[in-house]
């Protein structure tokens, strides 16, 4: 069998070693040279671990073309661009409309597309002039697990212009291969499926933020709640309730700004994804809020960041909190700043924030120090830190920190969803 | 090109007092205007005003009649913005501040964010926020929309229920007296805090909304409890009819700290124990 995927970043990627891995020739796609030189180089990272090494030792059974008379051959072609959200919080699914135009000139009539691609609802069937065999296959790729996801899937969804009709072969043979349920579906309700689960988790983790902030305030402590609930089987082991600096992972985000802008467009109260995004925006600046409180008990002479990329294991800063409070704070305060890999970019003239290697220098020195960053390499230091009898306030937000290190007084850490007393 | 000068009116006032005073402390070059300079209300007002106003000034709205308790109230703070609006025409400001209030938010329990959504629910609120938008008909550079949280301090003539009412009561006859059990909370912001936000918001040129909040909410009963054990001689809390449907206002002063890092809320104890210490020492 083969497999077409076409537009290849993060989605498209991983889709394409899963089919590879499931035994099938791959043809990948893409109309820009640069990224087709780089992935038959190895040398692009969609942030996605696993990639490179497979680009590294892949064989002859995975071809990657610029050619569009490459497609002609393939059983069936997905198209997996990534979409990117426009300003509205709609996606910008203009490149997934143009990559069509360009594959539809050379895939043969009979053979089925299928866009894998995040589109709003509606996208598929104002599309399907373009092709007789079109189909709209809902992903359901985690970032940092995206390999694992396309290869293990747990369920498949098809939206087809006749769901009653039995599918192409060429899909059918694509979609056994993983072995898992297939659900057929009008194009409308697969486009809006991949949506709703998205909302659904953006409104569990909601339920945990506010709750977690609320156990802060009555003396409770979200870890001990958390398990509980996880035991509940209505709930579950995967359930999203860990609470977070706000919803997190820009896909929901984005999903919750699409269906607002979708349900106000036609006549839907919105007003639950906005109040979904308000509480993000809220749980965002809640390390901004407990500094603001230590500032007014006058315990912050000079604050610690520890971290500054986005999360552990990269050196990207943008979005990141610790660059976030630098940014803000440094005209104010004095400020020590660590990152074990990540740098800070010079600073503007009136900035009070320094720079140091050493972590330790920044848990002696500081009255306040904010884990900004969960870098594991962080933890030893903290412990030790919190072990001894003198020593900073920690604000830790990501509750890297365990309760057990703190040796003498607990008000010495602040955490989301702890109470500090 | 653009004039240095703050046109303080409503400068007599509670806040606009305030502005003056912190304005001249930073150096900056003030000229207040109060109702008895220039009656607002009155036709000819416009005119006075136009004559006086110059492009590039830098305006801070501060007269009305706080709280407006009625239309009446509420249609002579109206009154007041529209001759500001009319005598404005055909002029360029700097920047224009208005002080509004935190009641266009309405009253019913919840977090404000200058993100909140505005629903007022009395005349005050309805009026702030007719003042706001009276006052986006301004030619200016910048636009400044500060809304407080409920204001405490000296020279505070309101009268609300909250810091001021408590710490007269407290040094007069010695009784707070709170509803219920005073188990409704609000933000109480000091009055040197509004007065130092307006002022670092027109040094800056910040535009846009900004809520001035302590970022602590505090229920009546603590009030009442923090006066009583600042005040001199004591005081003693008691329950006056019921409060039957108590609402918790907080802020969420992200936003404020952002803009202004170097500017701390003070915290309701220590802002209303100076204001109680002020007050003693005055008399």
């Amino acid at each position: 069998m083969r497999v077409g995927i076409v537009g290849l970043t993060h989605l498209g990627v991983c889709l394409s070693v899963a089919a590879h891995r499931w035994g099938t020739d791959v043809i990948a796609f893409d109309t820009n040279p640069q990224r087709v030189a780089e992935i038959k180089a190895a040398q692009f990272d969609p942030a996605e671990p696993g990639v490179i090494d497979f680009l590294d030792r892949v064989g002859d059974r995975y071809v990657v073309t610029g050619d569009t008379r490459a497609l002609q051959d393939c059983d069936i072609v997905l198209v997996a661009v990534d979409t990117m959200l426009e300003e509205t919080g709609e996606n910008d699914d203009s490149e997934v409309s143009e990559l069509l135009r360009i594959i539809t000139a050379s895939v043969p009539q009979s053979t089925p597309i299928v866009i894998a691609s995040q589109v709003r609802p509606g996208f598929t069937r104002a599309h399907r002039d373009m092709h007789p065999e079109l189909y709209y296959f809902m992903e359901t790729l985690i970032f940092g697990r995206g390999i694992e996801r396309a290869q293990f899937p747990e369920r498949y969804i098809i939206g087809s212009s006749q769901p009653e009709d039995p599918l192409p072969a060429g899909l059918r043979d694509f979609l056994a291969l993983a072995g898992c349920p297939v659900h057929v579906m009008s194009y409308e309700s697969a486009e809006l499926t991949k949506l709703s689960a998205n909302v659904v988790l953006a409104a569990s983790i909601t339920a945990a933020n506010s709750l977690a902030e609320l156990a802060e305030r009555v003396g409770a402590d979200w870890r001990d709640i958390e398990p509980a609930l996880r035991e509940d089987s209505r709930l579950g082991q995967q359930s999203y309730i860990s609470p977070g600096l706000g919803i997190g992972g820009a896909n929901l985000a984005r999903d919750l700004l699409g269906i607002q802008a979708m349900a106000e467009a036609r006549g839907v109260s919105a007003s639950f994804s906005r109040a979904l995004l308000e509480h993000s925006d809220h749980m965002r600046d809640w390390t901004m809020r407990v500094l603001t409180r230590l500032r007014q008990e006058g315990s912050v002479k000079r604050l610690g960041v520890l971290g500054l990329a986005y999360k552990p294991g990269t050196i990207s800063t943008r979005g990141g909190a610790g660059r976030a409070l630098v940014e803000a704070l440094e005209p104010a305060i004095d400020m020590l700043v660590h990152d074990p890999q990540a740098r800070l970019t010079t600073r503007p003239a009136g900035s009070r924030a320094a720079i140091t290697d050493s972590v330790e220098q920044v848990l002696t020195e500081c009255d306040v120090v904010v884990v900004t960053t969960p870098w594991p390499e962080y933890s030893p230091f903290l412990q030790r830190s919190l072990g001894s009898e003198l020593g900073p306030i920690v604000v830790d937000p990501y509750r890297q920190v365990e309760r057990s290190w703190v040796k003498f007084s607990l008000s010495r850490l602040v955490q989301l969803g702890v109470s500090g007393e | 090109m653009n004039s240095k000068r703050v046109v303080v009116l409503g400068a007599s006032g509670f806040i606009g007092s305030h502005v003056v005073s912190e304005a001249e402390a930073r150096g900056l070059e003030v000229v207040g205007l109060s109702s008895r300079d220039l009656d607002l209300m009155a036709p000819e007002s416009i005119g006075i005003l136009t004559s006086f106003l110059r492009a590039g000034d830098t305006v801070v709205h501060s007269a009305a009649i706080a709280p407006a308790r009625d239309a009446a109230e509420a249609a002579a703070n109206l009154t007041m913005t529209n001759s500001l609006v009319k005598a404005a025409e055909g002029l360029e400001l700097g920047q224009l501040v208005i002080v509004s209030s935190d009641a266009v938010y309405g009253s019913t329990s919840g977090v404000v964010t200058e993100e909140s959504v505005c629903t007022p629910d009395s005349f005050h609120g309805v009026m702030s926020l007719g003042r706001e938008l009276a006052c986006a008909a301004i030619q200016t550079d910048v636009f400044t929309i500060v809304r407080p949280a409920p204001v405490y301090g000296m020279g505070d003539t309101h009268n609300s229920y909250g810091p001021n009412r408590f710490a007269r009561q407290a040094l007069g006859d010695g009784q707070i007296a709170v509803f219920g059990s005073g188990e409704a909370g609000r933000d109480h912001v000091a009055i040197s805090d509004v007065a130092d936000v307006i002022v670092r918001s027109i040094t800056q040129a910040e535009r846009g909304v900004i809520n001035v909040a302590s970022g602590q909410m505090r229920t009546f009963a603590q009030v009442a409890e923090l006066v009583s054990s600042v005040a001199p001689s004591g005081a003693t809390v008691a329950s006056v009819g019921s409060e039957a449907n108590p609402t918790f206002r907080s802020f969420d002063v992200s936003g404020l700290i952002r803009r202004f890092p170097d500017h701390i809320p003070t915290t309701p104890e220590i802002g209303i124990a100076a204001m109680l210490r002020l007050m003693v020492s005055a008399g």
